[in-house]
């Protein structure tokens, strides 16, 4: 009789895990800040983003592996001081193809093409990272500074910063904060042949910002999204949609990816001018590194900020624009695991 | 040669099948006259075959019906040239490792059946992706009963925790190694073992509750390998159903080892090289094959314990892993030559240690874990059951939400 009841409870279970899953109301993982797949024949994953309790049953993984003494959980690394890290798979070959396709750019182009890449936390973040932890990243970086092309080295200047104990990272995001692109925007003046100004008005905007390693690792960061303020006389134009914005679109503070706050946000094309000005106009590609630079380049160049992600028109027509030079700056990561910068190639 | 996931819509770890197809059709099943449960079977495999098989399914039908028109000393030509085809054409052959062998045996055990029998034991939905491959002589419909169907659900529960728990989390430790290092290396290769111990044992164990769900009694496919004591022993214990299968199919036909030393060496050297091209037409495949075939000849023939002893039986079948974790011959001359400090390869570096150090109580666990400490909850009291099963079946369910899973290793061969 037991076994009986038994296999009727689990049974029942089984149809009610079930039937919660499919009838579910999710129309939104906000912890992971995505949409939940559609439905598939041949994927599962229809039913497990919709299982009943899916947070609490995450952070049960999450607690058991950590417990186990791992350190990591879903590819996110704990670090000191509340830091986290999210390893990405990179390949020297990948990167050695973005950098080719860079450098037949840079060989066509009749401007000046700089690179700047930024490094993630386990490049920068040194004394923060676990005791033996060795991320391996040497030969990416042996890669580009032997790849030929004018490169800025942001990797010292971030990382004394960083090793200071300056805030440049968020603790839960992969992104540099402000205050780490106010750094690099330091570090490319010589380059790009400005100086450099100090006079911001820096404004904590938001205090509980948990960004894509926070949201893996199913934690909150409080992390704090400061914005560097001086001029807001700016017009900030989506080209893909038409779309004009203001530099700082505080309303994004309140939406479910905070980040957008700064211009760019997963845009293919997008323009920054100041109307009534002439400026020099700086090509800038970049992936979403480049959305907290932007504010500070736009004091002294009109930008044109392609994320080669996400475009898809020419960059040989577009490079014909008229520009005083060309900034890539993206980060290791990207270059690294994902071939991106082919349309580069005319 | 893989489990085309992007063509096929079901598994038997999926949770449409798990929570919707099993409950409804086992109770369904239960509730059946005897004599419509062979016929209820075959819809139910033929389904079952259509949603996990995709693109394989007219291949895998075809050679079903090939197999039981064709009985008899034709199933052998069938067996061996079906096989041949399917590999030498990269036709989509999900389950055909696990088919083949069946009609093979079902055509030399003699056993008439009909069409619906017939087609139960050689298609029977829970052993379709990967076994375990049962002796038709022991493939019978019996009764589902209340206790077997409670063992069943205990079994799917272990199998789902072996799979979503430890497997997919130990190929994760596996990938965390770096393998640069002798100790590295080392360490990258336990992880690989038990994964896939974890991988395969818990497909068997979800297959096995399956099967006792619906009355069908499969033989264990495996009885904790890695305590063996000797490479005969581990291989009577690690996929235990392919072992039985050329044991009758092939070693006794060829004189097994009752007609002196060298019928011995040659039938040994037949099961070794069907079961090396078993698993796929590779060079290492053939090596790894040659290496066991080498080890087992010298404990039957040369050795008057027939045992090698409990730690070179592990370190050879560690080594014998090799040729798995590697795709080509190239790599895993490389790979040997990382083990045993080769050339210039360091015996550890600072790096070596992180992963090391949080890896290892999970290592650990899992080797406690594929050890026959845990027998006992092969077949535990019911209270152990009603606390245990919720608690795997939660613990299992976290991990799959957390990192997804990948395919069964062995539906690839």
């Amino acid at each position: 009789m037991k076994d009986r009841i038994f296999c009727r409870f689990f049974a029942a279970l089984a149809l009610l895990w079930l039937a919660g899953a499919i009838f579910s109301p999710v129309t939104f993982l906000a912890d992971e800040n995505r949409a939940p797949a559609a439905f598939s024949m041949a994927s599962d994953a229809f039913f497990t983003d919709r299982a009943p309790a899916r947070t609490a049953l995450l952070r049960l993984c999450r607690n058991v592996e950590l417990a186990l003494g791992k350190n990591e959980f879903a590819g996110t690394v704990r670090l000191a001081d509340g830091y986290l890290y999210t390893k990405e798979i990179t390949s020297t070959i990948t990167l050695d193809k973005n950098l080719a396709s860079l450098r037949a750019f840079a060989a066509e182009a009749d401007f000046p093409v700089y690179t700047a890449v930024v490094g993630n936390k386990a490049d920068i973040l040194l004394q923060r990272l676990p005791q033996g932890y060795e991320p391996c990243r040497r030969p990416l970086w042996r890669a580009l500074s032997e790849s030929g092309l004018s490169s800025v080295n942001l990797l010292a200047p971030l990382r004394e910063v960083g090793c200071s104990g300056k805030y440049i990272f968020y603790r839960g995001d992969h992104h540099l904060t402000s205050l780490g692109a106010y750094y690099v925007y330091r570090a490319l003046g010589e380059s790009l042949g400005y100086t450099p100004h100090t006079d911001f008005t820096v404004r904590v905007v938001k205090s509980d910002f948990a960004g894509s390693d926070a949201r893996r690792m199913l934690t909150g960061t409080n992390d704090q999204i400061a914005l560097f303020r001086y001029d807001d006389s700016f017009r900030v134009e989506n080209k893909d949609t038409g779309e004009v914005r203001e530099l700082y679109d505080l309303a994004a503070l309140d939406s479910t990816d905070p980040y957008a706050v700064f211009p760019v946000a997963d845009a293919g094309w997008v323009e920054i001018t100041r109307p009534g000005e002439t400026r020099p106009k700086l090509l800038v590609i970049c992936d979403s590194f480049g959305d907290s630079l932007a504010p500070f380049l736009a004091r002294h160049f009109d930008l044109t900020l392609l994320d080669p992600r996400y475009f898809h028109g020419s960059v040989k027509e577009l490079s014909e624009g008229g520009y005083a030079a060309a900034l890539c700056y993206m980060g290791m990561d990207t270059l690294a695991s994902r071939e991106v910068l082919y349309p580069l190639r005319f | 040669m893989s489990m085309q996931k992007g063509s096929a819509y079901l598994s038997l770890i999926s949770p449409l099948f798990l929570c919707g197809c099993l409950p409804v059709t086992a109770a369904f099943y239960r509730h059946l006259p005897r004599t419509a449960r062979p016929y209820a079977i075959t819809v139910l495999n033929l389904l079952f075959l259509w949603a996990a098989l995709g693109k394989a399914f007219p291949i895998y039908l075809a050679f079903l019906l090939l197999g039981w028109l064709f009985p008899g000393k034709w199933a052998a030509f069938i067996w061996i040239g079906g096989f041949c085809v399917v590999r030498v054409l990269r036709l989509p052959s999900a389950g055909m490792a696990f088919l083949l062998p069946r009609i093979l045996w079902q055509s030399r055990s003699g056993k008439p059946r009909s069409m619906a029998e017939a087609f139960a034991y050689l298609a029977f939905f829970p052993t379709v992706e990967c076994g375990p491959i049962t002796d038709p002589a022991a493939f019978a419909l019996a009764d589902p009963t209340a206790l077997a169907s409670r063992r069943g659900i205990w079994r799917i529960s272990v199998g789902l925790f072996k799979k979503f728990f430890f497997a997919d989390g130990l190929y994760r430790t596996y990938l965390l190694f770096g393998g640069e290092t002798t100790l590295s290396a080392w360490a990258k290769l336990c992880a690989f073992a038990l994964y896939l111990y974890f991988d395969f044992s818990g497909y068997s164990d979800i297959a096995l509750g399956t099967g006792a769900i619906f009355g069908v009694e499969l033989p264990e496919n495996f009885d904790f390998p890695y305590a063996a004591r000797s490479v005969g022993e581990f291989f009577r214990r690690w996929h235990a159903s392919l072992g039985r299968f050329f044991f009758h199919c092939v070693y006794l036909p060829l004189g097994g080892s009752k007609r002196g030393k060298m019928r011995t060496w040659t039938a040994l050297f037949a099961v070794w090289l069907c079961t090396a091209l078993w698993h796929g037409f590779s060079v290492n495949y053939l090596l790894w094959g040659g290496m066991f075939f080498l080890l087992s000849g010298v404990e039957k023939c040369l050795l008057p314990s027939r045992r090698i002893g409990w730690l070179p039986t592990v370190f050879f079948v560690l080594l014998g892993w090799v040729f798995f974790c590697t795709p080509t011959f190239s790599e895993a001359v490389g790979f040997f030559a990382r083990l045993f400090a080769a050339g210039d390869t360091l015996l550890y570096t600072r790096a070596d240690f992180y992963p090391l150090g949080t890896q290892l109580p999970f290592l650990l666990l899992a080797a406690f874990l594929s050890s026959p400490a845990v027998r006992p909850l092969r077949d535990p009291p019911f209270a152990i059951v009603a606390i245990g099963t919720p608690l795997l079946l939660t613990l299992a369910l976290a991990a799959l939400l957390a990192g997804g899973h990948r395919p069964f290793l062995y539906a690839s061969y």
